[in-house]
């Protein structure tokens, strides 16, 4: 089967306005949390919307589900549960009834599905009680409710905790963390809080003003937010043994192809480069990397403006 | 489709708009046909009038466009409007993995039956049951049955098209009380053309819609050469009204 | 007559009908169903609701695929697990692996008084018994999140068995200058749970505190209703919510620090007999203030 759920080539939408989402390629593979994060106006729900077959592209590719042909949009749309923007809800009917009407519209077999789902969200208890009496939060749980209840490949969520109460948030994010576990998952989640992605995501990319800034991994992410400077010597064993007895830390790792990550001295790189050459060390690498998640964000955008 | 054909019925038997409608419309209609019946109002230069069937001249206020529209505006304002808007339920539809021609199809089917039922049926049946309560015995002759036969016949088909406009309208417009607007002001338009335009060319090509056609289903003299045309007329507009609506259906992109 | 042939022939047609569509349908499953077994989807049956038998086969089916999804993700979780365990092990021995080297390399040095040598020897040594400790470390982790690891449960007194891991801990806290405020209630509270599993996750926990503290520790015990709370604090001002996150993450090092007997998997140890205890364990991260909370039932009589 393939491996890329969704992957998209030069993706470029122009509108009226003037907004334009720029020759965006991004590529989802199966199983995978996808963090979009971007302010709000960025483009990101553009770029779900296109996703989703809700608008189309001006120009470029999207493969969907290994098939880029127009026809089968509806097809992948099977294989997918979307909330964009707000949830859509029907006021007048309750919970129930909402999941009814979307069970019947994909032709899902049996009602069984749509208590299970309830319960999934923590909706059980909501009786007759009809949507536009919900809370905010309620509604949320509710359209979640209905981007899962076909068991979709790809769960794609627009601002999900957008409304929801801080215990809310951790609910949601324990569930899908327990269905990306449980049944392999794949989400395409968005956010304008970095840190709220952090914790789940598990490849991260970064929009801003319709442009994509960049794709990269938690374990990417992770090393660009941790300072430390990379070393790279002729003899990384003895560059070891130098750090600890000349420069007494052995708060240092040891990569496999050698490099060493140092984690002390950031703020005294010369006095690093000085002993290690001082000691007979050939340097072939010497930089200090990283930054905080915060001021990564930051930076990434600041370095972006116009 | 059957499935999406389910889902639109599903929605519209709850829909407290549709409720609202027919309980007005029975209410309205029995009160308008007991009136007729008893002989407290009395219309005359209806259609039913000139087939001789006085009885059911209470139904001709729900065969006249600026009328029914009213109504069937509103249903189409309160089930299918609302969807575009705000809310954004379409989305989902959208997103449900359906071809979007089937999906305007399914719309276009349930809302025709509900207008019908609410526009069609229910006047029908209440003045049925009226005119066997408190009217002649002899109610119909074999004539006067088929007249009603054709001239439903006919309407019906005009009925679609209209339906179609209707659903064409709530979908541009993505507002209710837009939805209700300009199909109201389409009526009004059809009317003053009717009514007003003296321009033979004008009035030529109006005689060519639906909308004329509507009317002139309840014409009690057709020859067989009209009633040709009349179907010819009602089957090309609603392929064009359908085609169009299936086209900027599929076209459109939702927020 | 004309009558009847007309009912028989609208009968004749229903049927036509209803066969056709059924017919329609169960070609169109085989279809989906045959793409699920040639793996070109994982997506479940979905079709026409127009006869309910049908459905509830389709429903059936339905179960078998989710089924099938639960057992399969269960083997793609092991697995990765797994991958993921040999890569930061090989990743975790690396680092003190390429130090003894090192100093091996530079005892080899002939140009070396032999007292200078056996400093190196001696460093070494100690580099390959942190390697050793790191091994037991993770043997006893495996060993402990096997399945068919079970703990006994007794009852626990827990004043005493805490007081008496203090006490061993003494010289360790005057080895840095430190002295725990300890506040452990006068009567006796007593917890369901493992007497040997407690005292190693008390241990760590008091390890983990000496180890990282910049300043003092606070050890408090006391009872919640249902549950015995047992919490160790201590200031930790260069934590942040991420590492607090990933404190019980096997080989998740805050600091990265590589000395003296800290592995990585000591909190990884304790949440894991928590775990089989049945009870909780928690991080916070308050002010600069580190909470480690353990939570026990309670023992009744």
């Amino acid at each position: 089967m393939n491996e890329y759920v969704i992957r998209t080539k030069q993706l470029t939408k122009t509108f009226k306005s003037g907004f334009t989402l720029n020759d965006i390629n991004i590529s989802i593979k199966k199983g995978e949390i996808y963090g979009l994060i971007g302010e709000n106006g960025a483009g990101k729900s553009t770029l779900l919307r296109l996703i989703t077959g809700l608008a189309f592209p001006t120009s470029g590719e999207i493969e969907r589900f290994g098939s880029t042909k127009p026809n089968m949009i509806a097809n992948a749309q099977k294989r997918m549960g979307a909330i964009i923007e707000n949830p859509a809800l029907f006021p007048h009917l309750t919970a129930y009834e909402n999941l009814e009407v979307h069970r019947l519209q994909k032709g899902i077999p049996g009602r069984d599905c749509i208590e299970r789902t309830l319960k999934l969200v923590g909706l059980k208890h909501t009786g007759k009680k009809k949507v536009k009496n919900f809370s905010l939060g309620m509604r949320q749980r509710l359209g979640l409710a209905i981007a899962l209840l076909s068991d979709p490949e790809l769960l794609i969520l627009d601002e999900p905790t957008n409304g929801l109460d801080p215990s809310g948030i951790v609910e949601m994010r324990e569930l899908i963390l327990k269905l990306n576990r449980e049944k392999g998952l794949t989400v395409l989640i968005s956010s304008h809080i970095l840190s709220e992605l952090y914790q789940l995501a598990t490849r991260f990319s970064f929009i801003h003003k319709g442009k994509l800034l960049e794709e990269l991994s938690k374990k990417e992410l992770d090393e660009r937010c941790r300072k430390h400077i990379r070393i790279k010597v002729d003899n990384p064993a003895r560059g070891a043994t130098v750090l600890e007895r000349s420069l007494a830390t052995d708060d240092f790792e040891v990569l496999s192809d050698g490099t060493i990550k140092l984690y002390r001295y950031l703020d005294d790189v010369r006095t690093v480069s000085r002993i290690l050459t001082e000691n007979g060390l050939i340097i072939e690498h010497l930089s200090l990397n990283g930054d905080s998640l915060e001021s990564y964000y930051t930076n990434l955008i600041g370095g972006n403006k116009d | 489709m059957n499935n999406l054909i389910r889902a639109e019925f599903y929605k519209l038997e709850r829909n407290p708009a549709f409720w609202a409608l027919v309980f007005s419309v029975t209410g309205l209609s029995t009160l308008l046909h007991f009136l007729i019946l008893t002989e407290w109002w009395y219309m005359s230069g209806t259609p039913f009038y000139q087939a001789g069937l006085v009885e059911l001249n209470g139904l001709s206020p729900f065969i006249t466009p600026l009328f029914f529209n009213l109504l069937v505006g509103t249903l189409a304002a309160y089930s299918i409007a609302t969807e575009f808007s705000r809310n954004g339920v379409i989305r989902n539809q959208i997103m449900s993995g359906n071809q979007r021609n089937h999906i305007f199809l399914s719309k276009f089917t349930v809302f025709s039956l509900g207008s019908f039922f609410i526009v069609i049926v229910i006047p029908m049946v209440t003045a049925l049951i009226l005119a066997t309560f408190f009217g002649n015995e002899h109610l119909l002759t074999v004539s006067q049955a088929l007249f009603i036969a054709r001239s439903y016949g006919l309407f019906f088909l005009h009925f679609l098209c209209f339906t179609g406009m209707v659903l064409f309208i709530a979908i541009l417009s993505e507002d209710s009380g837009r939805t209700i607007l300009f199909t109201l002001l389409l009526s009004v338009v059809m009317f003053a053309i009717e009514k007003l335009v003296t321009t033979p060319f004008i009035k030529f090509l109006y005689e060519q819609t639906f909308f004329y056609q509507m009317s002139n289903a309840f014409n009690h003299s057709l020859s067989s050469g009209e009633i040709a045309k009349s179907i010819v007329v009602g089957i090309v507009s609603l392929l064009i009204i359908l085609g169009c609506g299936m086209f900027m259906f599929k076209k459109k992109e939702f927020h | 007559m004309v009558f009847m042939v007309i009912i028989l022939l609208v009968v004749t047609l229903f049927v036509a009908v209803r066969i056709y569509a059924l017919k329609k349908e169960v070609k169109k499953l085989t279809l989906q169903l045959h793409q699920y077994n040639q793996r070109q989807t994982n997506q479940k049956l979905e079709m026409d609701l127009f006869d309910r038998d049908l459905e509830e086969l389709g429903m059936e089916v339905n179960k078998l695929i989710d089924l099938y999804i639960a057992e399969q993700q269960k083997h793609i979780r092991f697995a990765n697990e797994q991958k993921q365990l040999i890569a930061n092990m090989s990743h975790d021995l690396r680092t003190p692996l390429t130090s003894t080297i090192g100093y091996l390399q530079m005892a080899q040095n002939e140009h070396m008084t032999s007292k200078e040598r056996v400093e190196l020897l001696n460093i070494a040594v100690r580099q390959a018994r942190r390697l050793e400790t790191l091994l037991n470390d993770f043997f006893e982790l495996s060993l402990i999140e096997s399945a068919d690891y079970h703990l006994s449960r007794e009852q626990v007194h827990l004043n005493s068995l805490v007081i008496e891991v203090l006490i061993r801990f003494y010289d360790r806290f005057q080895e840095k200058g430190m002295e725990p405020t300890v506040h452990i209630p006068e009567q006796a509270i007593f917890i369901v749970a493992n007497e040997s599993a407690v005292i190693r996750v008390v241990e760590n926990l008091l390890a983990n505190a000496i180890t990282h503290a910049d300043g003092n520790i606070v050890i408090n015990l006391e009872e919640r209703d249902e549950t015995v709370r047992l919490t160790v604090t201590n200031d930790a001002f260069s934590l942040t919510e991420t590492d607090v996150q990933h404190m019980f993450d096997r080989f998740y090092m805050a600091d990265k620090a590589r000395s003296g007997k800290s592995t990585g998997l000591g909190l990884s140890i304790v949440k894991s007999l928590m775990k089989k205890m049945d009870g909780t364990i928690t991080g916070r991260l308050n002010n600069g203030q580190l909470s480690i909370v353990c939570t026990w039932k309670r023992f009744y009589d």
